[in-house]
């Protein structure tokens, strides 16, 4: 028998081992068998299980399909339209007086981006965040649709579309007419009042038309009347104008008060000039030199070399000291002045002088005139008028005369009621007039307005008409070396009801007199005036010219201008008796405290304030967002606030104090904040907020600035006190640190260092393996390295030529369909922009006079770089030309690249932005690029687009390489500065490898090793006196 | 039949446990360790004591705790609804602050988890016998620590409805996963981690459930327990493929100890972030978790003996030991913190330099302040001896600790972003009250778990403690037998 073991405890009792039920048990258990029981009775086993499994497999994968049947498409092609490709018009933007040629792209008929016209005189190619910005007003979905008739004036109502009185554009300007007709029954006048312009046809237009409607007079009615340069110009040089200033003509620049890269409308040719000559290297080790006496900070006092903090009052005595000193012949009154100004301006003297021929000096245009009198005088002494010298006075603003008699002489018929009529012809005053002017214009009886947006002004009145937007309308408009450019429409009226301005005028001469324009017949529109005018103007085109009208009209539409012929420069004489007129009436107000109004970086005077890309980009000197501010010293707010609260606010963490700042005129609440480089006792703020009904975007958002200016506006400076109102007030800041805390990031250098040949010329980090590298020894990496066949893209930066004004962050916002994140998300550091600059203090004296760096910041597109090897999902992957590429597809949004990027250049789509868009906003979308969605990932592409649509004509020209120049980024080509260059690093001969070779050359945080594609030149600082190094400003705030 | 089957073993293991318990009421003979288990039980009294809980009938109390978890729960779902309706935008994160409060509580909920394998896995390869009384709601704990960890890796993401492309499946996208990113580590990490705790677990579980299908009287609780039971006999064949397999598991649990916490720190080990990017990061994440798990097992255990009254099977022992553990844990933590500064300094790396000063001193001084007094100040009050038993005292510190590392995550993370390489890009992160509800959400839903948890499944392993009565290794306990022969390799009781 064999021997029995126990399987269980339980046969220790022998009843239950006996058990029939135990032992069946037991035997199932341990049954050697027991894999075979799975092969049932039913046949069923594993095999046919198997089996059966791979057959419904088979089966489901093995499908059948419909039958083919062809279909064909409609074919009907467009004219000059090939799908998928852009057509480019030439047309012409005008700032006021200022005519900026353009390049509008076009894609399937509808404008998508705004370029400068390469060979116009004002954009020499490039633009402003401001030119950029005004493409988008075009498709603002808050522009005004239907024209209305309203006896009480129209009542703004919430859904804008049913409201009461819309008639037809015919039915509009009949009842203007009829207005017009019944003040001259009246024996009363009609004004009709316009905004700057610089079209010599809309000039002649006027004309015509001023006799053709009884008893009216056009009135020249800018919201910012500027005039102060002109009437000075007028007096002591005898031409009532402004001339343009050709930086790159001088060696040395002084500026008081005058910010003419910032604010100016003249800025994109002022920085491109100043720029020229801000780039030196070892070769050409020169640069001018930039001083700045200023009482505010303002991006020129950014950029300065040197640069003197004044109190307002002292800006005229500043003057007349640097007169006296560089022997202006003309009396100033300089005994005001502290002694260490006095110094100063002594010094700037000697300077100036030194360089006589090569120096020029510019004066804010919100100085009085006996202070420009004193410019003019200065310039004069140091040569600085004449053909080939700064002040070229051949080029001159066209209609810059001052217009401040004109308006002066208007109110002065407003307050004798001798005005029946007023038409405002794309002007608001309701909105940018003083208290007394608004009451005034209220009193006259019949109120008429042209206007893109239903706004403050149109509100008030009895009749409106919409006007259309440049780029729908016909027009020329002529540049200050006297080209003149034709506006070309780029696309057709996107509101039927819409017209031009001067459109609306000649209908309502025709309204008013029947015969008007009787000799246009049939064609009876502002086209065929203009062309009827450039036909007569065709006969008098001196040397070669196409053979007929049509040709030469064509060529000037294709070329976006007309050149000037040679004009002689007017002699520039002072009459110092009149300068001395001038010089003594000269005043700035003098006060406890002063406020200073100046136009706002955003939205200039705010005529298109409505335009989301002008809110959300940072203004180059503060860096905020979304509001205008009451700029002030730390001294002022300490005064104001306590020194306690006053470190605060200089910390740049808000919320911040709400102020109310009281003048003469009027009163506005602006929140507080601390600005490095203000005079003491001086608050300034800027126009072109607080609107109040105008659209979605601007409506409320800051404080309406003018309300603090007087009628005359001859002055920027008003007196003004303050009180706290106890509130807090939250500020949407884009950078809220501006201390570089001693690292070595954002590199400057003195011209000394430059001359010298400096072997210190910029600090240079350790980078483990680079040395390893350079003896062909294997990096120290475990990651293969790329290769690169072909081209390699990069870029250079040249933070000598930047200065900071941002055209590049709104290009590029315009090329790459960037969204707007609003006030709330931009303070919670969600905006979305690619491009940013940052900026940051520097120097000994960084509250009073910080040395201030820009530095432009955008994706290094890293060899090496963080972003990619930490994205789960391969969503941001290398490319083999170089570009760290951003595949928005793929991208679930786990942020890590973000998190891991050192530059922080990375956006993130954290909400829907696109959501709340509203038609026809998504028109101005560039086809090329990808809108994105919420919860993905962006960052700068290096126009990855802009790349492969090169490639492409490369590719059909037979080419292998992108020819060096051939291809632009959108940054790169708005900037006036000339500061961005882009290319194929693999080149050798390319520009951007060149200046990659540049002594001034760093790279940003390189001893990360990783290898960022981004090549920055060092800032250089025109400064006397030696510097321990290059070095980032080391003060911890 | 089988339930006749073990009722006999039962009661004849029984038997012989009650005739040698007697020395526990000998004053003179006190023993040099004291007992796992108190009260003089018997294999039966462990079976029914257990038992009791899921068969009495559900009081009042416990729906009312139920109601007010499920509530919370609730809340935070729907929080979680309105995030992944609208984007994660609805968080306070921003560009320079990517990761705020959402990787915070799921490195604090991965770390909560750690105890449970511990427990289980490394505490059994090592014997330690006290681990009976809290392994199985240690590991409970953990799953239901995962599931809430899983619930914020999951929707932190901007488009949540894509998450499984983290996964690598071949796809008509012709797509593959990026396995040099940690993120991609973790799917596997935690994936794993899951998996193996939740068979670990359920394994464990068998003999129990059939333990509770042997007694259950209900139609409901029979067929679950039935079928969950997995038709366990309490066979020697079912007995030897249980302990093969448990063993099995816990040598496999053993390494995702390690591994899990590990690869979670390499989120920030492997990238380039001053105050990330540190070598120390694996060794110190572990002990961070099993410190916070360990006081995370006492908080519930804590309440749970108090309110199912399971003085006998929790015993001060238990506390003690576990305290022991929070202390030598909180000190590795404390350590960890100095090297940091220490290494910030020593490296001569100006921003990892400035991190760290910043962190102590910066705008979230607060929060490192917290972690610091929680973590490192708090534990030290257990070399006293008589604060490692004191019941109250220990419940305070327990939760006084895993605030604490909620906040050395919190540290971590947000500290490191808000003031990284660039001042110019430096920002402050707030969290918005959707953020605040989802984390508090997780409590509830972890509180849910838990409560049906502990009350329908046995809270405590009971086929384990029997294991580790006295009687059952009658060898270990026969003080008054000088041959102090020792059990078989088993742990069954061997016939004399």
């Amino acid at each position: 028998m064999e021997r029995q073991y126990w399987k269980r405890l339980d046969e220790m009792s022998t009843k239950a081992a006996l058990s029939e039920e135990y032992s069946a048990q037991i035997n199932t258990e341990f049954n050697s068998t027991a894999g075979d029981m799975i092969e049932n009775s039913n046949g069923l086993n594993r095999r046919s299980f198997i089996g059966l499994l791979s057959a419904s497999m088979a089966l489901a994968a093995t499908s059948c399909r419909r039958p083919d049947h062809k279909i064909v498409p409609v074919v009907k092609a467009s004219e000059y339209l090939t799908p998928g490709l852009s057509t480019f018009y030439s047309t012409v933007f005008s700032h006021g007086n200022l005519a900026v040629g353009l390049v509008a792209k076009t894609r399937d008929g509808r404008p998508v981006k705004l370029e400068g016209n390469e060979k116009h005189v004002a954009s020499m190619g490039s633009s402003s965040a401001w030119i950029q910005g005004s493409l988008l007003s075009l498709y603002d979905p808050d522009r005004m649709k239907n024209p209305f008739v309203n006896k009480g004036g129209f009542t703004p109502s919430t859904t804008k579309k049913v409201a009461p009185g819309f008639v037809s554009p015919d039915t509009a300007i009949a009842s203007m007419a009829d207005g017009i007709n019944a003040a001259a029954a009246s024996g009363k006048a009609t004004r009709i009042l316009i905004g700057e312009h610089a079209s010599p046809s809309f000039d002649a237009l006027l004309k015509e038309i001023e006799p053709m409607l009884p008893n009216a007079k056009i009135v020249v009615m800018p919201a910012l009347h500027g005039g102060n340069t002109a009437e000075a110009n007028k007096a002591v040089l005898g031409m009532d104008t402004e001339f343009v200033t050709d930086y790159s003509k001088a060696e040395v620049i002084l500026s008081v008060d005058a910010d003419f890269l910032g604010t100016d409308k003249n800025a994109v040719h002022n920085i491109k000039s100043f720029a020229k000559t801000r780039k030196p290297s070892f070769e050409n080790a020169s640069m001018s030199k930039l001083i700045v006496a200023e009482s505010m900070m303002s991006l020129t006092g950014m950029n300065a070399d040197k640069r003197m903090r004044l109190a307002p009052d002292q800006l005229v005595a500043f003057l007349a000291a640097v007169a006296k000193g560089v022997g202006a012949g003309v009396s100033g009154d300089d005994a005001g002045l502290s002694a260490e100004a006095k110094a100063d301006a002594e010094k700037v003297a000697t300077e100036l002088k030194a360089a006589s021929g090569k120096a020029v000096v510019s004066v804010g245009d919100h100085l009085p005139a006996g202070a420009h009198a004193l410019g003019i005088a200065i310039n004069a002494a140091l040569g600085a008028f004449g053909a080939g010298k700064a002040i070229d006075t051949a080029h001159q603003i066209p209609m810059s005369n001052s217009k401040n008699a004109a308006i002066a002489e208007f109110r002065e018929e407003l307050k004798g009621g001798k005005v029946g009529a007023v038409v405002f012809a794309g002007v608001n005053p309701a909105y940018s007039a003083d208290a007394e002017t608004q009451e005034l214009l209220k009193k006259v009886e019949h109120r008429y307005a042209f206007s893109l947006y239903q706004e403050e002004t149109s509100t008030m009145c009895t009749a409106y008409v919409p006007a259309a937007h440049y780029l729908e309308s016909w027009g020329d408009a002529m540049a200050f070396d006297g080209s003149v450019s034709i506006q070309q429409p780029v696309v057709a009226p996107l509101n039927p009801n819409s017209f031009s301005l001067q459109d609306l005028l000649m209908k309502l001469a025709k309204a008013v007199k029947a015969d008007a324009f009787a000799s246009l017949g049939e064609k009876f529109a502002y086209v065929e005036y203009l062309r009827a005018r450039w036909t007569a103007s065709y006969g008098s085109v001196s040397g070669e010219k196409p053979a007929t009208f049509d040709a030469y009209w064509a060529q000037v539409l294709r070329d976006g201008l007309a050149k000037a012929g040679a004009a002689s420069s007017p002699a520039a004489n002072v009459n110092a008796g009149a300068a001395s007129g001038l010089i003594a009436q000269a005043k700035v107000a003098k006060a406890d405290l002063v406020c200073l109004v100046t136009p706002s970086y955003a939205h200039y005077d705010g005529s298109v304030s409505n335009t989301s890309w002008f809110m959300e980009l940072s203004d180059p000197v503060t860096k905020t967002t979304w509001d205008n501010l009451a700029l002030m010293s730390p001294k002022t707010a300490e005064k104001l606030f306590g020194a306690e609260r006053a470190k605060e606010l200089n910390s740049e963490h808000y919320p911040t104090e709400l102020i109310r700042v009281k003048s003469a005129n009027g009163v506005v609440e602006l929140p507080a904040w601390v600005q490095f480089g203000m005079a003491d006792g001086v608050i300034a703020t800027t126009t072109g907020w607080g609107r109040t009904n105008v659209g979605q975007v601007a409506d409320n958002v800051g404080a309406n600035a003018y309300a603090l200016m007087g009628a005359e506006q001859s002055n920027g400076y008003v007196a003004v006190t303050v009180e706290l109102t106890g509130k807090k007030y939250k500020i949407a800041s884009t950078q809220r640190y501006s201390d570089l805390m001693g690292r070595k990031l954002a590199l400057d250098t003195t011209l000394d260092k430059v001359k010298s040949k400096s072997e210190h010329l910029v600090h240079k980090e350790e980078v483990p393996g680079k040395e390893s590298e350079k003896n062909s020894e294997l990096p120290k990496s475990i990651m293969k390295s790329f290769q690169y066949n072909g081209h390699r893209w990069g870029m250079t930066i040249d933070m000598s030529a930047c200065v900071g004004c941002g055209a590049c962050i709104t290009a590029c916002q315009a090329e790459n369909n960037i969204a707007v994140v609003g006030k709330e998300h931009t303070a919670n550091a969600r905006d979305m922009h690619w491009m940013r600059i940052d900026r940051y203090y520097g120097g000994s004296d960084m509250e009073n006079n910080p040395e201030v760096t820009m530095q432009p910041m955008l994706c290094q597109h890293c060899e090496n770089a963080p972003c990619e090897n930490v994205c789960p999902v391969a969503a941001t992957t290398h490319s083999p030309e170089g570009l760290n590429e951003m595949t928005y597809n793929r991208c679930v949004g786990t942020k890590y690249c973000a998190n891991n990027c050192p530059y922080k250049v990375r956006r993130f789509n954290w909400l829907n932005w696109h959501k709340k868009d509203r038609s026809p906003i998504e028109f101005v979308h560039n086809p090329d690029v990808t809108v994105r969605m919420r919860g993905v990932m962006e960052k700068c592409s290096f126009c990855t687009h802009r790349i492969t649509e090169a490639r492409q004509k490369t590719k059909d020209a037979g080419e292998l390489y992108i020819k060096d120049g051939s291809l632009q980024t959108a940054c790169q080509q708005a900037c006036p500065a000339n500061a961005i260059l882009f290319g194929n690093t693999n080149d050798a001969a390319s520009t951007v490898s060149k200046s990659r070779t540049s002594e001034r050359g760093f790279l940003v945080l390189e001893e990360l090793n990783v290898r960022p594609q981004i090549t920055y030149l060092a800032k250089v600082r025109n400064v006397e006196g030696k510097k321990e190094e290059a070095h980032a400003g080391g003060h911890h705030g | 039949m089988e339930a006749q089957a073990q009722v006999a073993s039962a009661a004849a293991t029984g038997l012989k446990n009650g005739a040698m318990n007697g020395y526990h009421d000998s004053p003179s003979a006190k023993p040099v360790r004291e007992p796992l288990v108190l009260g003089n039980k018997t294999v039966h009294d462990v079976t029914v004591d257990i038992s009791r809980i899921a068969e009495d009938k559900a009081t009042p109390k416990f729906w009312l705790a139920l109601f007010a978890s499920a509530v919370v729960a609730g809340a935070g779902i729907l929080a979680l609804v309105y995030t992944i309706a609208v984007g994660i935008g609805v968080w306070g994160l921003n560009n320079t602050v990517g990761w705020g409060w959402d990787i915070t509580n799921f490195v604090f909920w991965v770390g909560i988890g750690h105890a449970g394998t511990l427990i289980s896995a490394v505490l059994f390869l090592f014997r330690q016998k006290w681990r009976t009384a809290i392994n199985r709601a240690a590991e409970a704990m953990t799953i239901f620590a995962v599931i809430n960890a899983a619930v914020f890796v999951l929707t932190h993401t901007g488009r949540p409805w894509l998450d499984y492309w983290l996964l690598p499946y071949p796809n008509q996208m012709q797509m593959w996963v990026n396995f040099r990113s940690p993120l991609e580590w973790d799917v596997f990490a935690v994936s794993t981690y899951f998996t193996i705790s939740l068979l670990f677990w359920f394994t464990g579980l068998v003999p129990d459930l059939a333990m509770l299908r042997n007694r259950a009287k209900g139609k409901i609780a029979k067929t679950a327990y039935t079928i969950f039971s997995l038709g366990w006999t309490g066979s020697t064949r079912n007995w030897h493929h249980y302990e093969f397999a448990y063993m099995i598991f816990a040598g496999l649990s053993t390494p995702l100890v390690l591994s899990v916490h590990s690869i979670v720190s390499f989120d920030f080990a492997v990238s380039i972030l001053p105050g990330w990017h540190t070598t120390i990061f694996p060794p110190y994440f572990v002990a961070g978790a099993i410190f916070s798990g360990f006081a995370m097992v006492l908080t519930l255990m804590l309440v749970a003996r108090e309110i199912l009254d399971l003085h006998d099977y929790i015993t001060l022992k238990h506390i003690d030991n576990m305290n022991k553990i929070i202390l030598a844990t909180g000190m590795i933590v404390g350590y960890a913190y100095a090297m940091e500064f220490f290494i910030a300094w020593y490296s001569g790396n100006p921003y990892e330099r400035f991190v760290f000063i910043n962190r102590a001193t910066g705008d979230y001084a607060w929060s490192y302040w917290m972690m610091m007094s929680c973590n490192v100040f708090s534990p030290q009050f257990f070399w006293s001896a008589k604060l490692r038993r004191n019941v109250m005292f220990t419940f305070f510190l327990s939760i006084v600790v895993n605030i604490g590392m909620w906040f050395e995550r919190f540290t971590i993370i947000s500290t490191s972003l808000h003031h990284a390489y660039l001042p110019s890009t430096w920002h402050y992160y707030t969290p918005t009250w959707v953020e605040i509800t989802i984390f508090i959400g997780t409590f509830g839903l972890f509180m849910v778990f838990f409560l049906l948890f502990a009350k329908y499944l046995p809270i405590i392993a009971a086929s384990e403690v029997k294991g580790i009565m006295p009687g059952s290794q009658p060898s270990h306990h026969h003080h008054d037998d000088d041959d102090h022969a020792h059990a078989d390799a088993n742990g069954h009781a061997k016939a004399h």
